[in-house]
């Protein structure tokens, strides 16, 4: 006969080490994640800020550009002077159809690998920017590619 | 009386494990509390941001003479630009509508409705100004907690000889 | 016979267990600071992205005339620059503030702007406009 009562077997021994345990992967994960995001977020933000750089670049040598050929015309530059100073800087002149039609010159400079600033002048009476504009420069194609497993590999 | 010290040593030790406990929950109620600051701070700023780049890539692609304006659909505040595609006249519009910001491209003289539109991102509100004879707008995005704007200047105009 | 009390080890396994937790908590907390200061750090940087490009449209529309600018913008502008003042939520603020934008011309229809915190050296942000006279 036992006379011995079993006692329950006491929890508290290890609990501290289980907590313990617990408390530091919560914080690994929420310390990690804290930082990549983040992280991620700043990339993205240097990112935009690279961009607008970028176009701002890219603007500038647009209207170094647009302000000699305003000063050209200041002056009472003709379509021929206006030709020359195109060709010189490496834009495109043409005259437009009808009499007294003004000068369409055109010209644009890269911003980036994907996008370009896009210029267009009419010279005449008026010094008019036509367009001004951003546009892309390569085509962007989805990546509908599905890799699919097609039994290579498997005996016969 | 050692029954009692017995006793005694135990309620020591439940102690000193409970203000552990509660010093570790509060250890990690402060690593959330962080984190969620974080993110939530973050998602604001993206969403503000986000709108206003995305308006302003638009703007900058359809700078143009006559290619921009602002006006309203259905009540909404709208930007719309114009684009000219094999003859035919076509519109994007770019408005507020129900707590996000929409998408629609169309013809000019087609009819729609609000909620024909793609639906871009949630916004409390956004408006357009246009000031300084057509040249500079003013675009506002608003969300929970913060309001975000930004001027945009469109090139294209006439000028006269001075 | 009563077995031993089992608290000296439990208060050992505490204590130590004491340790090991606060050693982790501080490289977590080191790790949540640093995660803190990026946000910080790419918030500012937005920001002032937007801002730069606002107060060069600005000057670009009013013809590179900074008054005529910063009357836009709702501010006085001296001859050649003018500046814009944030607090720390960048809400524009009259006097001077925790964060400075400055539009300064460069000659030759340019336009330098600088955002920075504290010291103009160590700039958020800056940007170059020129204007088209007129466009």
């Amino acid at each position: 006969m036992d006379s011995k009562k079993r006692t329950p077997p006491k929890l508290t021994m290890g609990i501290t080490t289980i907590a313990v345990v617990f408390a530091v992967l919560c914080l690994t994960i929420f310390a990690i994640l804290s930082v990549s995001t983040a992280d991620s977020e700043y990339r993205l933000a240097k990112k935009y800020s690279e961009s607008v750089t970028a176009y701002y670049i890219a603007d500038s040598a647009c209207a170094d550009i647009a302000e000699s050929f305003r000063e050209l015309w200041e002056s009472g530059g003709d379509f021929m002077a206006l030709s020359d100073l195109a060709s010189s800087l490496g834009a495109h002149c043409v005259q437009a159809e009808g009499g007294n039609a003004p000068a369409v010159i055109s010209y644009s400079r890269d911003i980036d690998s994907t996008r370009a600033l896009y210029v267009q002048l009419h010279i005449g009476e008026s010094f008019d920017i036509k367009q001004w504009k951003t546009t892309p420069t390569s085509e962007w194609t989805p990546d509908d590619s599905l890799p699919v497993w097609t039994g290579d590999g498997v005996p016969d | 009386m050692r029954k009692n010290a017995g006793l005694f040593d135990t309620l020591i030790g439940l102690l000193i494990m409970f203000i552990f406990t509660a010093c570790i929950l509060l250890v990690l109620a402060g690593g959330a509390r962080v984190y969620k600051g974080i993110s939530e701070e973050l998602r604001e700023q993206y969403s503000s941001r986000t709108a206003l780049s995305y308006i302003t890539a638009k703007l900058r692609s359809s700078d143009f003479e006559g290619g921009v304006s602002a006006g309203e659909i259905g009540g909404c505040p709208a930007l719309m630009m114009y684009e000219q595609i094999e003859s035919e006249l076509y519109v994007m519009y770019i408005y507020w509508y129900e707590g996000a910001l929409w998408e629609l491209f169309c013809g000019a003289d087609d009819e729609f409705l609000p909620s024909d539109g793609q639906e871009i991102m949630e916004l409390v509100s956004v408006s357009f100004e246009f000031r300084e004879d057509s040249s500079l707008i003013k675009i506002v995005c608003t969300q929970e907690n913060n309001t975000a704007q930004q001027y945009v200047h469109i090139r294209s105009g006439k000028a006269e000889r001075a | 016979m009563k077995g031993k009390s089992r608290t000296p080890l439990f208060l050992i396994e505490t204590v130590v267990m004491l340790l090991l937790f606060s050693a982790f908590a501080a490289i977590c907390l080191r790790l949540f600071a640093a995660a803190r200061q990026t946000s910080r750090k790419s918030s500012e940087l937005s920001h002032a992205v937007s801002w730069a490009q606002s107060a060069a449209d600005c000057w670009k529309s009013a013809d590179a005339d900074v008054s005529l600018a910063a009357a836009i913008l709702g501010i006085s502008a001296d001859a050649e620059s003018f500046s814009l003042y944030f607090d720390k939520d960048w809400r524009q603020t009259a006097g001077a503030g925790e964060f400075t934008l400055i539009l300064r011309e460069d000659g030759d229809n340019g336009a330098q702007i600088v955002v920075f915190k504290a010291d103009p050296s160590e700039p958020i942000f800056t940007l170059r406009a020129k204007a088209v006279a007129n466009g």
